[in-house]
């Protein structure tokens, strides 16, 4: 399932896949396929993507619908 | 977790190891061939044509042919066997007439064999100007530890161990932070299908060997057919995951340099079949294959991923 939250935080931030992979250290196609729903990351990894993008878990990583 | 798949992973290249020693060093090897060979009779002499010398691989230290010739009682029959190699001595040269004969044990060491069978008419014979068909059963039985079957089964071990503990290192190769942690899983997963694939290149080539007879590569040949197969196993499917060349992306200068590598050595090797007209250059076709298909694959890939991080920006 696409990850449309984690998408729009990062447009909001106006940061590229490339930037906001930069920031959290690992590649632009791990950010890609988290986005797409491709990939399911760590928890250390959602933890990291939210300190870069100013947000907690919840609001990224949480599905109301699941 | 890690110590059951270590478990796993031994016990499959122990049977791995004793399926090959099975496949490979069986002994005893016959081969039938049964030929007819075109004689004209003409003045009294058998006219000159070009007669193709018969083929056998004998795997093992000895062999030894028993050659039974069904033909007029007035010819008799030159028979000269050679190892393949174009200059080497005849290991048997014997004249017969119609009938069996054996040649005892020619030490040949899995060298391969031409049997070539020359029919001329028996001194002091006449006959009739007339065309016969001569037919030549031929029977090879060859035995004795083959050197060609263990040293295929050392060399294609090695290879395997090889190229398993280099996969798993790479697999596992994390500590300078150049993979991050999907880019890791799909590095282990595309470490796993490659052993799988050289496990079964490893296990289908020696057994397709053994039950057809033929063994058309050299030993060193084989092992680096297993070597390359898991290796483009590896790279092509960890490099569709985006997990090859870690998070530096410098896919690009690598695929334009496989690319050509791979280009070159196919290359090489038309010119060397064309030009010096030798028998294929197995080695450099095969590594220039493997070099050119993993050289587009990463080009394709590099294409799609460009567009990719395009789409991105500009949305």
């Amino acid at each position: 399932m696409k990850n449309l939250k984690l998408k729009s935080a990062r447009a909001a931030l106006d940061l590229s896949q490339q930037d906001l992979a930069d920031r959290v250290g690992v590649s632009r196609q791990t950010i890609n396929a988290i986005e797409k729903g491709d990939y399911n990351p760590t928890v250390n990894l959602c933890i990291a993507i939210c300190k870069a993008l100013g947000k907690t878990l919840d609001e990224l990583f949480w599905d109301e619908e699941g | 977790m890690a110590k059951k798949s270590r478990m796993i992973t031994m016990i499959v290249s122990i049977a791995v190891i004793i399926l090959l020693a099975i496949a490979t060093g069986l002994t005893n090897n016959d081969q039938t061939s049964t030929v007819s060979i075109p004689v004209k009779v003409k003045d009294n002499r058998v006219e000159k044509t070009l007669i193709d010398p018969i083929y056998f691989n004998p795997a093992g230290e000895s062999c030894g042919f028993t050659i039974d010739i069904e033909g007029p009682e007035d010819l008799n029959y030159n028979i000269r066997i050679n190892t393949a190699d174009i200059k080497s001595e005849a290991v048997y040269t014997g004249k017969t007439g119609k009938g069996t004969v054996k040649t005892g044990d020619l030490t040949v060491f899995d060298k391969g064999m031409f049997v070539l069978i020359d029919p001329e008419v028996r001194e002091g014979a006449t006959m009739e100007d007339a065309e016969y068909n001569i037919r030549c059963g031929i029977i090879l039985d060859s035995y004795g530890y083959s050197f060609w079957s263990i040293s295929m089964l050392v060399i294609v071990t090695a290879f395997f161990i090889a190229a398993c503990v280099g996969l798993a290192i790479l697999g596992n190769k994390n500590t300078d932070k150049d993979f991050d942690e999907r880019q890791v899983k799909a590095r282990g997963t595309a470490a796993f299908n490659a052993l799988l694939i050289m496990i079964l290149v490893a296990l289908a080539l020696p057994t397709l060997s053994t039950l057809t007879g033929r063994h058309p590569f050299e030993p060193f040949e084989y092992g680096i057919i297993v070597c390359l197969s898991g290796i483009l196993v590896f790279i092509i499917q960890a490099d569709i995951n985006d997990a090859l060349i870690g998070m530096k992306d410098k896919r690009m200068p690598l695929a334009i340099i496989y690319t050509i590598v791979g280009l070159f050595e196919i290359i090489v090797a038309i010119a060397e079949i064309v030009m010096v007209n030798s028998r294929i250059q197995l080695y450099t076709m095969i590594s220039g294959i493997f070099f050119f298909a993993m050289g587009i694959e990463m080009l394709i890939k590099a294409r799609i991923d460009k567009k990719e991080a395009m789409a991105d920006e500009e949305s």
